[in-house]
């Protein structure tokens, strides 16, 4: 375990969990990019297409796009399919506003090397009570 | 936060199920952002499209609706009304002309049952994305809270009206409430530039200023760009770009500064407030070519539907596309469809504009979105492998909602193709 990493973060929304990361320096949105029901993104406009984000931390630049991005997280969520955590570089506020509705812990960090540091399923823990961000 | 006592009470649940779990939401919300209290506002701008889709606002959540949870969340919704002006965004169809739009009767019945409802609650159902223009327009400092990608940009930069990017949740959680948490751009020390986009090329149309909503949103990422060396924007030229600029895969733009036309920003000085900008962009003819080019995957051949009107045409738009089209026929096998207000329209028929309009075999369709009636409209889809349009939004939206192959170019150029069926 002389890997483990750990990221100072600045928390939205409390909780602790622990979960695989999914990564990418993209900024994401859940409207139009997403299939609820199968929990996985489906658009080709992204490189994270036909991979699954239930359960997963995702970590990623920023939310984007439109009003109705915390709508689609919402039904994602309704299917089972919520994500564990989101950690952010920079904060869209449909991503606030969406895990605040779905109780998704999330923090932002300041920290780009992040992406480099850590890859698709590695182990992080988001403690966003402690405000860390741990990766192993 | 601070609360006083009626929204305490509120929270406490003394005032039903409804505006607690709306209170709730907007606390944790207003927490997670530091907003240390809530600001009342005079306007609201969300979504009211079927009641199945408004009632997934409100717990319960992590689980489907039933019939039952959703008639249930129908009667309570009506009953909570409410507080201030409040407006939604299109409708998944024509709430006349559903029948030339392929819905069958029982989406129509359920639509309007979503009126019923709305009217009940005290919610404009105008079912349009340009309230701003229309049946919602604020002045100058009032405090709102709308959602729509683009309204909330032309409502911060264009009238001097405060809101913040909000969700359709969030604001007509606000809308129910009469207040929302206040942070961002409700406060005067955010509400100032973060980046320069230095404008070297002349814009000729409204794809243009699209063009450059697309350019400017990819590049500033969350953030408040300054334009310079602009010339002043028509209104619809100011609607494309507002429209273009967050439907452009940035992080999100809640306000920009066109000096001298934005109310906030006679001088570029005024517009940084003291600040330097962190980054200037400079959008030339390479820049805006590049734009075009981006958005074009369907540089020649047949086209099925020829759209125009994201966001939705002003009368003077239905007006000038009379002008152009009278006295001509759209190709057999291509669709011209186009979308308005139903206010608009009104006017249009009454003017004689919509009769030449459809004449040429085009509709001019009010009240639906494009987007709203191809995803959530389960009927025997119109073909739209290919499509045209002269909005970057649309433009954008489309090669992802479709996955069609698009072309993008100004208003001149769609009408010809849907004469000549193709490019």
């Amino acid at each position: 375990m002389g890997n483990v990493r750990t990221f100072k973060a600045k928390t939205l929304v409390p909780g602790k969990v622990t979960g695989p990361a999914l990564i990418t320096r993209e900024r994401l949105s859940f409207q139009g990019f997403t299939d609820a029901e199968k929990g996985i993104f489906h658009s080709p406009q992204t490189e994270l297409q036909g991979k699954s984000f239930k359960g997963v931390v995702l970590i990623y630049t920023s939310g984007k796009g439109s009003s109705v991005g915390p709508s689609a997280l919402d039904l994602a969520c309704r299917y089972g399919n919520c994500p564990a955590a989101m950690v952010n570089l920079e904060i869209d506020p449909f991503t606030v506003q969406g895990c605040v509705m779905q109780k998704i812990p999330l923090v932002q960090i300041e920290d780009a090397s992040i992406f480099y540091l850590a890859k698709n399923g590695d182990t992080v823990t988001v403690d966003a009570d402690k405000g860390e961000v741990i990766v192993s | 936060m601070r609360l006083n006592e009626e929204q305490q009470k509120i929270l406490d649940g003394k005032k039903g199920r409804i505006l607690q779990s709306a209170m709730m939401d907007l606390v944790k919300y207003g927490t997670a952002v530091g907003a240390e209290e809530f600001v009342p506002i005079t306007s609201a701008h969300n979504a009211f499209q079927f009641m199945g889709r408004v009632a997934r606002c409100f717990p319960p959540r992590g689980r489907l609706l039933t019939e039952k949870d959703i008639d249930k969340f129908s009667e309570e919704i009506a009953v909570a009304r409410v507080k201030v002006k409040t407006t939604v965004n299109p409708a998944i169809m024509d709430l006349r002309k559903w029948r030339q739009m392929g819905a069958d009767k029982s989406i129509y019945d359920s639509v309007m049952r979503t009126v019923e409802i709305a009217r009940k609650c005290g919610i404009m159902a105008n079912y349009n994305c340009i309230p701003y223009l229309t049946d919602n327009i604020p002045l100058m400092g009032d405090h709102i809270s709308w959602a729509e990608t683009s309204a909330c940009l032309y409502a911060n930069s264009f009238l001097g009206a405060r809101s913040n990017r909000d969700s359709v949740e969030i604001s007509l959680f606000s809308a129910l409430l009469g207040i929302t948490p206040n942070f961002g751009m409700h406060l005067d020390e955010n509400r100032k530039g973060t980046d320069l986009i230095d404008v070297q090329c002349e814009l000729e149309n409204t794809s243009d200023w699209g063009a450059l909503g697309h350019f400017t949103g990819e590049r500033v990422g969350v953030g408040i760009p300054v334009f310079i060396d602009l010339r002043r924007p028509s209104v619809e030229e100011a609607v494309q770009l507002a429209a273009a600029t967050n439907s452009s895969g940035g992080g999100g733009v809640p306000l920009l500064f066109i000096p001298g036309v934005s109310p906030e920003a006679p001088t570029v000085e005024a517009a940084f407030n003291g600040d330097k900008p962190r980054k200037t962009y400079v959008f030339d003819e390479a820049a805006k070519r590049a734009i075009y080019q981006k958005l074009n995957c369907n540089p020649e051949g047949k086209v099925d539907m020829v759209n125009l009107g994201c966001p939705h045409l002003t009368l003077h738009e239905i007006k000038e596309l009379s002008r152009m089209l009278e006295g001509k026929r759209v190709a057999k096998g291509t669709k011209l469809w186009l979308q308005t207000t139903s206010s608009f329209r009104a006017l249009a028929e009454q003017l004689g504009y919509a009769q030449i309009i459809e004449a040429t075999g085009a509709k001019l369709f009010a009240d639906a979105c494009l987007y709203n009636w191809y995803v959530n409209t389960p009927v025997k889809r119109t073909k739209m492998n290919r499509v045209a349009t002269d909005s970057v939004k649309n433009a954008f939206g489309a090669r992802r909602s479709f996955h069609s192959n698009i072309f993008f170019g100004n208003t001149e150029r769609c009408i010809d193709i849907a004469i000549k069926g193709g490019v």
